[in-house]
This record gives C-alpha cells, structure tokens and sequence, in this order.
C-alpha cells in the first residue's frame, strides 16, 4: 500500500510574538482571518521518544487551500518548536498534510528514511506526528489524521478567509463555531 | 485601492541541483509530476535597482492548489537566489501571489515597508517582481501578473498532479492530455 496522505495543506512559522506576526500576515501578505488556539491542550505528546509536556499556542489562518499556522512555545521544554530548529523563528518549519492512516504512512516514511520526532493525540483522538529526515533542508513533515470535528473546524476557519473583511485580524473561533 | 493579489499560490526552494530534490519531493512528499523550464528566458530583468542577467532553471509541481517551485541558479551573479539569502539551500525561499495590477500592489507593499528587490518579464510581457521588508519578517514575497498563456500553462501543470501516476517524476507539457 502506497502512502495516504494528501496534498500539502499547511505551512507553519514558529514566532516570538503573536501580535508581530499576525499584523505582517494581515496587513501585508492580505492572508486573514486568523484563529487563536490559545493553551492547546494535548495528550500523549512525546519528543524524541519521552514524553513530553509542551505549553503553546497557534494562530491559523488559510490562504486559498493552504493553512497558514503560526507557533508560539511558552516553555522551555525541548520540542520541534525550539532546539531542533535551533531556536530559528521565521523561517518555514514545518509542512502538514492529512491523512486516513497515520500509522501506514508513518511506517513508509520510516523506510525511507524518516524519523518520527514528535507527536501525539487531540483530546478527541485526532493523532498527529511530525517527522524529518536527517537532512535539514527537507522541511519537516506534519501528518495528522483528524476526527471528523476536527476537520469541520478546519472547513470552518476556510470559508471565514473567504468572506474576510481584511479588517478583523483575529477571529475567536467562538465566532466561526 | 487595496491590493490587488490573490491567495498565496506557490512555495519556492532554493536547490543546488534537480535530482535530488524532486527525488525528495515526488518519492517521499507524493508530490508531482515537475515540469522544468530550464534556461529560462526573462528580460529587463533587474536585482537592486540594476539590470542584470541571471541564468537560472525551474522545476514546478502541484500539490492540491498550491505549486512547489525549486530554483536552481547556473551562474554566480547576485540575485534573490543566492547572496541575498546568504546562499542558504533548503528553507523556504518565497511565497508567490498572482495579482491583475502589479503596479499597484508594489506602491501598496512599498507604503508598508517593502523594497522591490528584483523582478522582470516573460517574453509574452508577464511581469513579476520579488519584494521583501528590511526586517525579514516572513518570507520574501513575489508578485506575478501574468499573461493569459502563462495561467494556462499553470492549469496545465495543476492537472498533470491531479491524474499522476506517482511514477513520474518529471514531465514535459506536451505530455500532458487535458
């Protein structure tokens, strides 16, 4: 079986500041509305094999299809977010895609060379894992396979870039909901 | 008047060679098939104010609605490509924009903090530029007002990735049955 997963459909940016970002977004790249995700509370999440505790916050917003995610880490708990990008911010870090079958896609990635990295589960079971090969100029790879209220939520934050004013930079996502 | 450019359309690497990276992107993303346009023919072409000449190939893919473009630069004249990202391969190197009044959005972008770095035409007169902010807030920008052949042929790429085989990693558009 050949892997699942489908096109790209995020991007995502690790940032010292929520306000910065989403005003450069905003403002200059046209990209809105974003959705703050504040204290996103996971479970099972590891790094490197231990589990880990990770504190942060995520601000999405969709151009056309794309997903634009912008990260932010309160702790300095090691994760993908900071040391294995050597604290870089700005620069892309990671690619997602989603898929039906993380577990079959996983272990193809694995065979060609992959490393699965870090991951773990939403509170309703949505499993997600972030992968990369030893070379760093592959961006780092995001799957997830999501519960089907997961993926409405990311249907949801879609059409309010469709019928965005361009004025309202953050949307709670109370309001889409 | 706003800006006029649409969603974010395409991704740019920069690559040291073509092999490699579409071996990366086609086998391990899924991500295919690439056309490559190589040599590609430009004019009035311009880096920091000053005209230049830069021989460089692409190699573009879709994945879903959005293009995967590779970069690779033949020469060692300064550009976008190489000095001003410090040479640095691998991370993304811009996001592309497609717009119907070029003009206008550089005002606009140049009202905001952008410089317009580098740009030119396509021989059909297609105009692009690359624009960036001096604080490198996110990723260098480029903004494309293209010629009605030129979004065709874009069409003619995002088909081919709807109906790859998964086999081939690099096509040629005559390839390609609509």
């Amino acid at each position: 079986m050949g892997k699942k997963f489908g096109p790209i459909m995020q991007m995502a940016f690790i940032v010292d500041s929520f306000e910065d970002s989403i005003e450069f977004w905003t403002r200059k790249m046209n990209v809105g509305p974003f959705v703050m995700l504040e204290g996103v509370e996971l479970k099972d999440v590891y790094y490197k094999d231990s589990p880990a505790d990770i504190d942060f916050s995520g601000a999405i917003a969709y151009t056309g299809s794309m997903q634009v995610e912008l990260i932010k880490q309160y702790c300095d708990t090691p994760s993908i977010y900071n040391e294995y990008v050597n604290n870089e911010k700005g620069p892309l870090h990671h690619l997602a895609a989603l898929t039906d079958d993380i577990e079959n896609d996983i272990h193809i990635l694995e065979s060609q060379g992959y490393t699965n990295l870090q991951g773990g589960k939403t509170q309703d079971n949505g499993k997600f894992a972030y992968l990369h090969t030893k070379d760093k100029k592959d961006p780092i790879f995001e799957l997830a396979q999501l519960s089907k209220s997961g993926l409405d939520f990311f249907d949801m934050m879609k059409d309010a870039a469709k019928n965005w004013d361009r004025k309202s930079a953050i949307i709670e996502a109370e309001v889409i909901l | 008047m706003e800006k006029q450019f649409g969603r974010m359309m395409q991704m740019a690497f920069v690559v040291d060679n073509f092999e490699e990276p579409i071996e990366f992107w086609t086998k391990k993303m899924n991500i295919g098939p690439f056309f490559k346009l190589e040599h590609l023919n430009v004019k009035d072409v311009y880096y920091m104010d000053k005209p230049t000449n830069l021989d460089f190939s692409v190699a573009i893919a879709y994945t879903g609605s959005m293009q995967i473009e590779l970069v690779n630069q033949h020469c060692d004249t300064p550009s976008i490509y190489n000095e001003y990202v410090n040479n640095e391969k691998g991370p993304l190197h811009h996001l592309c924009t497609l717009t119907d009044n070029i003009e206008n959005d550089i005002r606009i972008l140049e009202s905001q903090g952008y410089t317009n770095l580098q740009g030119g035409k396509t021989q059909d007169n297609g105009k692009f530029a690359y624009l960036d902010t001096k604080e490198r807030e996110g990723p260098i920008l480029e903004i494309a007002q293209l010629s009605e052949a030129g979004l065709g042929f874009f069409d003619v790429m995002r088909e081919a990735s709807k109906n790859w085989d998964k086999k081939t990693a690099i096509m040629d558009l005559g390839e390609v049955r609509l």
